[in-house]
This record gives C-alpha cells, sequence and structure tokens, in this order.
C-alpha cells in the first residue's frame, strides 16, 4: 500500500514537473528565446511591437546608456524583449489558473490548475504557432 | 524616458517614480530576504510597503509559484505597467493632448 501511494506521488510529481517543462517551453517559443540560441528568425506577430515599446521606454535610461555606450551592442534589446515576452506570457496565461484556485478555495495547486495554466499559455502562443506552420517569420 | 521638467508632466512623473520606487524596493526585498531576517526594521518596513502590491500579484498568482518568485512576478508587472503608462503618455502628446 505504502508503495503504491509512492508510486503515486512519485509520478503526480513527474507529471507537475513535465507541464512546467512544457509551460516553459511555450513561454520561451511565443518570445523567441530560440532565436538567441540557434535560429535568429521570430515568429510571433508581436514581436517588433514589444521592441518597439521596450526600446522607446528605455531611451535615456541608465539601462539604454549601458547597452549604447559600454556594451555597445543594440542587438541586447532584441534579447530583452524575447524575454519579456516570454515572461509575460507565463505572467498573463497564470490568471486563469489562479482564478480558478480561488474560486475553488485550493490552498495548493492541482493538475488540474496546472492544465489551465499550460492550456491558457497555448492560447497566447497561438498566433506565434500559426506563422510556425505557415512558415512565415518576422 | 521623456526629457520634461518633473513638474509640467506631473500627472506623468508621478505613477512613473511611485512604480519605479516599488520596482527597486521589490529587487532589495528579493535580495535581502535570503540573508535578512524577517524580524528586522529594515525587513518589516520593506514588508509593510510591498505587501500591497504582494497581496495583488499574489491573487492573480497560481499557488504553487514559491514567494520570492512572486517577487519576481510582481517586478515584471510593476514594468509592464511603467511601459504602459509610458506609452499612454507619448500618444496622448501624439494626439496634441497634453
Amino acid at each position: 500500500m505504502a508503495e503504491l501511494d509512492q508510486e503515486r506521488r512519485a509520478s503526480m510529481l513527474f507529471g507537475r514537473r513535465a507541464a512546467l517543462v512544457c509551460l516553459a517551453a511555450i513561454a520561451a517559443f511565443n518570445g523567441s528565446l530560440h532565436a538567441l540560441v540557434f535560429e535568429s528568425v521570430t515568429y510571433s506577430p508581436v514581436f517588433d511591437s514589444v521592441s518597439y515599446y521596450v526600446s522607446t521606454f528605455a531611451q535615456g535610461s541608465y539601462f539604454d546608456a549601458v547597452v549604447r555606450g559600454m556594451l555597445e551592442s543594440p542587438q541586447l534589446y532584441q534579447n530583452v524583449t524575447s524575454m519579456f515576452i516570454a515572461a509575460m506570457t507565463l505572467l498573463i496565461a497564470g490568471i486563469p489558473a489562479a482564478i480558478y484556485e480561488r474560486i475553488r478555495g485550493l490552498k495548493s495547486s492541482t493538475p488540474l490548475s496546472l492544465g489551465i495554466w499550460l492550456a491558457a499559455a497555448v492560447l497566447l502562443s497561438l498566433p506565434t504557432i500559426v506563422q510556425l506552420i505557415n512558415g512565415e517569420e518576422f | 524616458m521623456p526629457s520634461a521638467s518633473s513638474l509640467s508632466y506631473w500627472y506623468f512623473q508621478g505613477p512613473s517614480l511611485l512604480l519605479a520606487a516599488l520596482v527597486y524596493l521589490l529587487v532589495v526585498r528579493l535580495i535581502l530576504g535570503p540573508l535578512v531576517s524577517a524580524d528586522t526594521p529594515l525587513m518589516r518596513v520593506l514588508a509593510a510597503i510591498t505587501n500591497p502590491v504582494m497581496k495583488a500579484v499574489g491573487a492573480i498568482t497560481p499557488r504553487m509559484v514559491p514567494t520570492a518568485l512572486v517577487i519576481v512576478f510582481a517586478i515584471m508587472w510593476l514594468l509592464s505597467a511603467r511601459i504602459l503608462l509610458h506609452q499612454a503618455f507619448l500618444a496622448r502628446r501624439l494626439f496634441g493632448l497634453s
């Protein structure tokens, strides 16, 4: 009985970790983090507009001075944009899961709430996935 | 950021400075959290100032996310809010409303 319990717990833990890895992978893909490593194309339709918002926001700041002056690498803004989109995908996709947990009065996350988080991340990344399937890059 | 004098665009500069201050305080809380005891006056003041933000962000974050990561999430939300505020300000100027 104890062995069965341990097995069930281990499989739940594995499922939870697998869901988290999938979530991180989807967010990274939506933010075009793969472009930093092996392929310099972005499929996200919002990449350019977010890049514009981030760079205009940083203009004249210390961060901008360091990037343009010391690092001499405006390319860094593309990386910051990628990370920003990936992080915001995770954050926004977490809202429905958090609302579900509050409505059900759960004290900790369940596999279903993780599934909601994952599904929301996939939905948010759908335009990027469609662009990838169509082979249209930005 | 726009190079406007602080008084002429107070309605933009005020909230922007407030958001920036909260971001810096959250960064300090994140760094000092594992190093300094929560009972020290510094940490209590930090917690008192940043807890409203943490509670708001905690309400829209799944429960499996640990507290330290909720601080990072809060920083990201505040940065997004600053970017949105900045764009709203630029749009206002673009349409000649300022």
